[in-house]
């Protein structure tokens, strides 16, 4: 049967591997990305997602040069964004080693390169990335990492990026990243239950019990994290043990 | 030595990466003529069925793919798209075929009124045929799946691998020297690399 899956997300920013709060990234944790992919290699990981928060467009070749070394290393599914905004762009990720590539900003401007990415490239290699934040009993969709509110109710945009080819999504709170209180288990749960594409949980982890409480509360496919991965070793392998115990199927 | 067949889909850097990684001497193939001297060809893609029979057709591939397996007895493995590539035809794209190199037919999952959701991605429990040189030693067959399409064959004695996604759906296929895996090998940790060790044993045996 189909498990669960535990993605590690790894921030890059001028090509070095960043902590996130709240969508700000200050605190380097390391400076060789493909370090932290050895560790996750071996430790259970089921995928990894590497994010390019760089706002400098000079210091793009670093990112590119990041995924190279990282792919050479990954034997589990590597999916790349930050700053797709073309074609070009995902085949120059594929190069390089992506096996899917993540779209936010862009396709909110530009809703029908989802569906022109999803026709050359397939469904199953687009990732669209979608950032909400609470606004009263609402969620609303945000780009150009947590700067912009575009207004748009999440599912409503949820619904339209599945009709328009995504393959799965991956939603971030951004309310909860970096605050340690868990996944924004009502956001997960509307998304992943409006439709019928993989969705995947990502913002808030702090300990194996919110990664298990996405799961039983929520109808999403896969539960992301970033920070709690640096900081406790061998800790893939311990949330896979935790993860078992509260009988979620997983790897 | 073992061919990868480039069809500018997908990543196919991780194939290449994964059987060096195991110790396979692989060559990216930059000409159909370069096959001549492969002694084994992998086939992988993700993408369009009927972008990989275009991008087969512009390289000159079909020809000399088919004859390279079915005069020269070279073993193949079609991975994802490539298993698909290796059958007929498909729901994806009316109007094309593939290499036909074993009798089949691709299919989108149905699994949507059951509940599960389309494409199937993930790492998924998959039933081997333990028998078959593909899948030797391989104790634990959890393989990483990411597709919409899956292959019908028209001989059950060609299944070797099928997994439950709402229906039980087939996942792997071998015939002679043909052989196709849904999954991504070089994405499933020791037990894909197992399958590639496996094939890259399939091939020296061969030659």
């Amino acid at each position: 049967m189909i498990k669960k899956r535990l993605i590690a997300l790894l921030i890059l920013k001028d090509g070095m591997v960043v902590q996130s709060e709240g969508f700000k990234h200050t605190h380097i944790i390391h400076r060789d990305p493909s370090i932290a992919v050895e560790h996750f290699n071996k430790w259970a990981i089921d995928e990894l997602f590497v994010l390019d928060v760089t706002r400098d467009k000079e210091k793009r070749s670093k990112f590119i040069k990041s995924v190279e070394r990282i792919s050479i290393v990954c034997f589990v599914p590597l999916t790349v964004g930050g700053w797709v905004t073309s074609l070009d762009c995902i085949r120059e990720l594929q190069l390089v080693g992506a096996d899917k590539v993540s779209i936010n900003s862009y396709a909110v401007t530009n809703p029908d390169f989802i569906t022109i990415a999803a026709e050359k490239f397939g469904s199953q290699c687009i990732v669209v990335s979608i950032d909400a934040k609470r606004d009263g009993n609402d969620h609303i969709v945000y780009t150009d990492r947590g700067r912009h509110n575009t207004g748009i109710e999440v599912v409503a945009w949820a619904t339209k990026v599945a009709e328009l080819g995504a393959g799965e999504i991956l939603l971030s709170s951004i309310d909860n990243d970096g605050k340690r209180e868990g996944y924004d288990i009502e956001l997960m749960k509307k998304v992943s239950q409006a439709v019928n594409i993989p969705t995947i949980a990502f913002g808030g982890v702090h300990t194996w019990k919110h990664f298990a409480e996405g799961i039983k509360h929520s109808c999403v496919d896969a539960i992301a994290a970033a920070n709690i991965f640096h900081y406790v070793d061998n800790s893939a392998k311990k949330a896979k043990a935790f993860l078992r115990e509260e009988q979620i199927s997983v790897r | 030595m073992i061919g990868l067949i480039d069809l500018g889909l997908g990543n196919i850097k991780s194939v290449y990466n994964a059987f060096n990684f195991i110790g396979a001497k692989m060559h990216t193939l930059q000409s159909a003529e370069e096959i001549e001297m492969c002694d084994g060809l992998v086939l992988p893609g993700v993408g369009a069925f009927g972008k990989g029979c275009e991008a087969l057709d512009a390289a000159l591939l079909m020809e000399k793919i088919r004859s390279a397996v079915i005069d020269q007895g070279k073993p193949i493995l079609g991975i994802c798209l490539g298993m698909q590539l290796l059958a007929c035809a498909s729901e994806e794209t009316q109007g094309k075929t593939g290499l036909c190199l074993i009798a089949g037919n691709s299919y989108l999952i149905r699994s949507s009124n059951k509940g599960l959701k389309v494409p199937h991605i993930g790492w998924n429990d998959t039933s081997i045929d333990s028998s078959c040189a593909l899948f030797e030693g391989i104790v634990d067959p959890v393989f990483y799946f990411l597709h919409s399409y899956y292959v019908k064959v028209s001989d059950p004695e060609f299944v070797i691998a099928t997994t439950n996604y709402g229906d039980e759906i087939t996942v792997g296929f071998g015939f002679e020297n043909v052989y196709g895996v849904q999954f991504h090998p070089e994405k499933s940790q020791e037990a894909g690399l197992q399958v590639l060790r496996n094939f890259s044993k399939i091939v020296d045996c061969s030659k």
